[in-house]
């Protein structure tokens, strides 16, 4: 699971969840890949990007130094350095062992081989 | 006598629907990949009818891919669902759910072909194999967050959810405002008024809406042919359900295919937007 797929992820269907977002993060196994980076994509990405989330997922993996822990105000400000800290946390870190949690019931749901296990009956097993 | 025949004709129904949900995706969970079964849709060949010149256009422009020739009328179907998308064929930088994405095929299609999307993530049930962005969920209980996708794509799946209504609202739930929702399903043809009141009653707005039956049967003659040569490799364990798997193929010569000719059973491809 890239950890951009975090950003977009929510325990909302579980009953008495009411925002289920961020999903805490512990992650046991990533591996770093080489994607291409790209400045415009990387900028329309981060555009809608929930910061809030990105800080979870940085510190999840031990990169929180890689981004500021406020969100920088104008996306194409930032050098092609700066942003490709943000392509390296959202597009090459793969987390293939770990888990995702509810923030409000404490439910856990499974990383195993790269997928992360969302479905309400395995969580409520 | 008719009484017996019709109990039958009711029990194979209904075996064909618990082996639909609870048989057929552990089953191709196993062999799909050994045989080489990438889609497991019906298929779709475009006819001349002007809702499919973009799709027809667009085909010629990506020509021949051997890579894909075998699964043609498959990815026809994925094409047929995005045409009715405004933005077709160019996807880039939308964010993209495919509920139900099998495989994931799909997903390495639309954005080889419709990309560089700004994201594109599959959700499925039954996840089949280890690609990038599969999350396992359910389609009544979207695992994302509100408002987060700018397109939601859902092929011919819909009809074995527990429950549309939740399904709907679940994508109502998870596009953004002015997102758009691209569904092709097959249904029965009282079902279809029925789903769109549905999705109307929850906040959609339905922008299109066709009936593409007989494009449909055309591409599972294309479809069925190859599942057919498929079956005849499997193992024994598979074959052992053959009638079964022709059935929910509707190959042709099974009741299945013949209620889709006959349009007892019909196909629809219908786009939503929430405004």
């Amino acid at each position: 699971m890239k950890l951009f797929v975090h950003n977009f992820m929510s325990s909302r269907f579980l009953k008495n969840v009411t925002v289920g977002y961020p999903l805490e993060l512990t992650v046991k196994q990533f591996v770093e890949k080489d994607i291409e980076f790209d400045r415009e994509n990387m900028i329309v990405m981060l555009d809608k990007i929930q910061y809030e989330a990105l800080l979870v997922a940085a510190a999840a993996v031990n990169q929180s130094d890689r981004i500021p822990a406020e969100k920088p105000p104008k996306w194409d400000e930032l050098s092609d350095d700066q942003l490709k800290q943000f392509h390296h946390l959202l597009m090459n870190i793969d987390v293939v062992d770990g888990e995702l949690i509810c923030p409000e019931t404490k439910t856990v749901f499974p990383i195993k081989d790269g997928i992360p296990n969302m479905l309400k009956v395995d969580a409520e097993k | 006598m008719n009484l017996l025949l019709h109990i039958f004709s009711l029990l194979g129904r209904l075996w064909l629907w618990f082996f639909d949900r609870f048989i057929m995706y552990p089953l191709m969970k196993i062999v799909a990949p050994k045989l080489g079964v990438r889609f497991m849709n019906l298929g779709y060949w475009p006819s001349d009818k002007p809702e499919d010149d973009k799709l027809r256009a667009f085909m010629e422009e990506v020509g021949h891919l051997e890579d894909y020739e075998p699964h043609k009328s498959h990815v026809y179907l994925y094409e047929k669902a995005m045409s009715m998308h405004p933005n077709y064929p160019d996807f880039e930088n939308l964010e993209i759910l495919e509920v139900s994405c099998g495989q994931g095929y799909s997903l390495e299609w639309i954005e080889n072909w419709h990309g560089p999307t700004k994201c594109l993530i599959g959700c499925d049930k039954v996840v089949t194999r280890n690609v990038n962005n599969i999350v396992y969920g359910d389609a009544t209980n979207l695992p994302f967050a509100d408002d987060s996708f700018d397109f939601i794509l859902n092929v011919e799946a819909a009809h074995l959810y527990s429950d549309f209504r939740k399904f709907f609202k679940e994508c109502f739930r998870v596009l953004r405002s002015g997102g758009v929702f691209c569904y092709v399903d097959v249904r029965y043809p009282r079902d279809v008024s029925v789903l769109n009141d549905t999705a109307k009653s929850i906040g959609f707005n339905t922008k299109h809406l066709e009936l593409c039956t007989a494009e449909v049967v055309e591409g599972l003659n294309h479809t069925a042919r190859k599942h057919d040569e498929l079956l005849e490799r499997a193992p024994l364990f598979v074959k052992m359900f053959k009638k079964s798997l022709r059935a929910t193929y509707c190959a042709p010569g099974t009741d299945a295919y013949e209620r889709l000719r006959t349009e007892q059973k019909i196909y629809a491809a219908v786009m939503w937007m929430k405004d």
